[in-house]
């Protein structure tokens, strides 16, 4: 294949000259939570209020066509420039800086909802568009949270607080990644399954995986679950501190506006989950545990617009088999399993659960190769998908056999 | 006192130190570490993945995953002048396998197309070779035991 030809030959001869061109274009995720602002300002200079959808627009409409536009981006970068790029300070710095933004856009929303008369509609049109954004607040901090710096965790607990989704890292990198593509994990989804049965699986599972996991650690130090030293309870604290103060500034609109925007916030990472390992399933091996976490355990993508924005987020697949690689080092491989458009299309599509089926279902069978025993189905759905795929012969053993 | 190493990821825990963090007091041995303990950096790797890469495991002899030649050296970033070592080179098979001077810096080689590691200071018992064993050793039609890529579509793989 060509790309990995590219990384052959980058590899075997351009080491000292690896120049990576999405470097500056990064700073395109610095810049996007702060979209519901600029709405906000095209509002104040025209006057329109069909401005207050910018973000709806841009997010479901926009992004999916420049995706289509734009296409996918298959280039890595070779390996022995990997260790310079982890190590550049700048990339690291590109998601300090999204944090204050994430701030701006809810301060300067409450205010604009606060101080500006405003319809029902332009106020469901802004809780929606700032939940979108904020919705990305925990794809920074998921950026920011596997990181191993002291420092970083902190801006990461920062950042989820915004979205009073605090106990995101300490779920996401000790339960979701330990758990993917397995029946333990409630952030995986099942083919077949919609995304409202799932967010009803995944929100309050998620929540209680975090609980346990924390008590389990604060237990062994002897401490009790309830103690500062928590790290569910601190960007919880910090949330309220937060919310509390909105509430005192802006007054009572604010129990209705933070409601929304924090609900459609949880919305966008109950969308990411259920559409990045949709109906993928780890084999169980004879000891009992499940092979590794591999690169085919994760729907990739690859469309370039949409990974500009998302800090490289849907390059998923090597980023659960190496979690703890920084975003701009995730590579492609050979033959994963991909989507058709990058996260923001199918988040639309997901909320259309016969159109998302249509889409994914036949991807998932030929990534198992036919073999519905290695998928993993929504109970009762099981029938449904033997009597729709059963005349697929499962596949023949592939031809190294699998550790 | 031991040390033991995330083999994806890099995290050491050390018994000396412990890990505070994760209620585990300086001084904790290993064996008293639970056996469900993931990598607390980045969970894809469990205790049982773990590799004793220095010191002597405390208590009871060493296991079957302790790594023959001596204390090697972990395989710490090799240095990036590395490089040339470019993935196809069937460079000439060196004579015992297992039995590299001591000291040797041992790398690691990725398979570009599943991500699989080839860990030279672990080897891989299940192909047949024993730790210690260098990617240039290995037979030229070897294929990645999880994806069956040839040994070409390895690259050197340098950690952060």
């Amino acid at each position: 294949m060509k790309d990995l030809n590219e990384a052959d030959t980058a590899e075997a001869g351009t080491v000292e000259t690896y120049v990576d061109k999405k470097r500056y274009f990064w700073i395109l995720s610095v810049f996007w939570p702060a979209t519901p602002l600029i709405g906000l300002y095209l509002v104040l200079e025209t006057g329109w209020s069909i401005w207050y959808g910018t973000v709806l627009v841009l997010w479901y409409i926009a992004v999916p066509l420049l995706d289509a536009m734009f296409g996918e981006d298959f280039s890595n970068p070779p390996e022995s420039a990997v260790p310079d790029l982890e190590k550049d300070r700048y990339y690291r710095v590109l998601t300090y800086l999204t944090v204050p933004m994430h701030y701006a856009a809810l301060v300067g929303s409450c205010w604009w909802v606060a101080t500006q008369s405003i319809n029902a509609f332009e106020f469901i049109a802004l809780a929606l568009s700032l939940g979108i954004v904020n919705g990305l607040a925990l794809n920074t901090g998921h950026e920011l949270g596997h990181k191993k710096e002291t420092f970083d965790r902190w801006m990461a607990k920062l950042v989820l607080a915004v979205v009073g989704y605090g106990h995101f890292f300490i779920e996401h990198n000790k339960g979701h990644h330990r758990d993917v593509a397995t029946p333990n994990d409630p952030a995986t989804s099942r083919m077949g399954e919609n995304i409202y049965s799932f967010a009803t699986r995944e929100i309050p599972g998620a929540f209680k995986r975090a609980w346990e996991l924390e008590e389990v650690r604060l237990k062994r130090s002897g401490k009790s679950v309830w103690s500062l030293d928590n790290e569910i309870l601190q960007p919880m604290i910090i949330t309220v501190v937060l919310y509390a103060g909105l509430l005192a500034f802006f007054g009572p609109i604010m129990l209705v506006f933070l409601p929304i925007q924090m609900a459609y916030g949880w919305w966008q990472l109950t969308s990411a989950n259920y559409i990045e390992h949709y109906g993928l399933l780890r084999e169980k091996l004879p000891n009992g545990k499940y092979e590794h976490q591999k690169p085919h355990h994760s729907w990739n993508s690859n469309h370039i617009m949409s990974n500009l924005i998302l800090f490289h987020l849907q390059r998923h697949s090597d980023h659960h088999a190496h979690p703890t690689r920084s975003y701009q080092s995730l590579r492609d491989f050979k033959d994963l399993p991909a989507l058709p458009s990058g996260y923001p299309g199918m988040f639309f599509a997901a909320m259309i659960p016969s159109w998302y089926r249509s889409i994914l279902d036949h991807r998932v069978l030929d990534w198992a190769k036919g073999d519905l025993n290695k998928i993993q189905i929504e109970p009762g759905m099981r029938e449904y998908y033997e009597r729709k795929y059963g005349s697929v012969a499962p596949a023949q053993p592939a031809a190294m056999p699998a550790e | 006192m031991a040390t033991y190493q995330c083999p994806d990821c890099g995290y050491t825990y050390d018994e000396i130190q412990g890990h505070q963090h994760e209620g585990f007091p300086p001084g904790t041995p290993w064996s008293q570490v639970p056996d469900d303990f993931s990598c607390p950096d980045c969970a894809v790797r469990d205790k049982q993945d773990f590799v004793l890469v220095g010191g002597a495991p405390s208590g009871e002899t060493a296991t079957a995953q302790v790594i023959e030649p001596a204390p090697a050296p972990i395989p710490e970033p090799a240095p990036v002048a590395a490089a040339p070592c470019a993935p196809a080179a069937p460079q000439s098979p060196q004579s015992a396998p297992a039995t590299p001077a001591a000291g040797t810096a041992y790398r690691k080689w990725l398979c570009i197309t599943c991500g699989h590691i080839y860990d030279e200071a672990l080897g891989d018992e299940h192909e047949g070779f024993p730790p210690g064993t260098l990617f240039s050793q290995i037979p030229d039609d070897w294929c990645c035991p999880d994806c069956g890529a040839t040994k070409e579509d390895y690259v050197l793989y340098e950690e952060k």
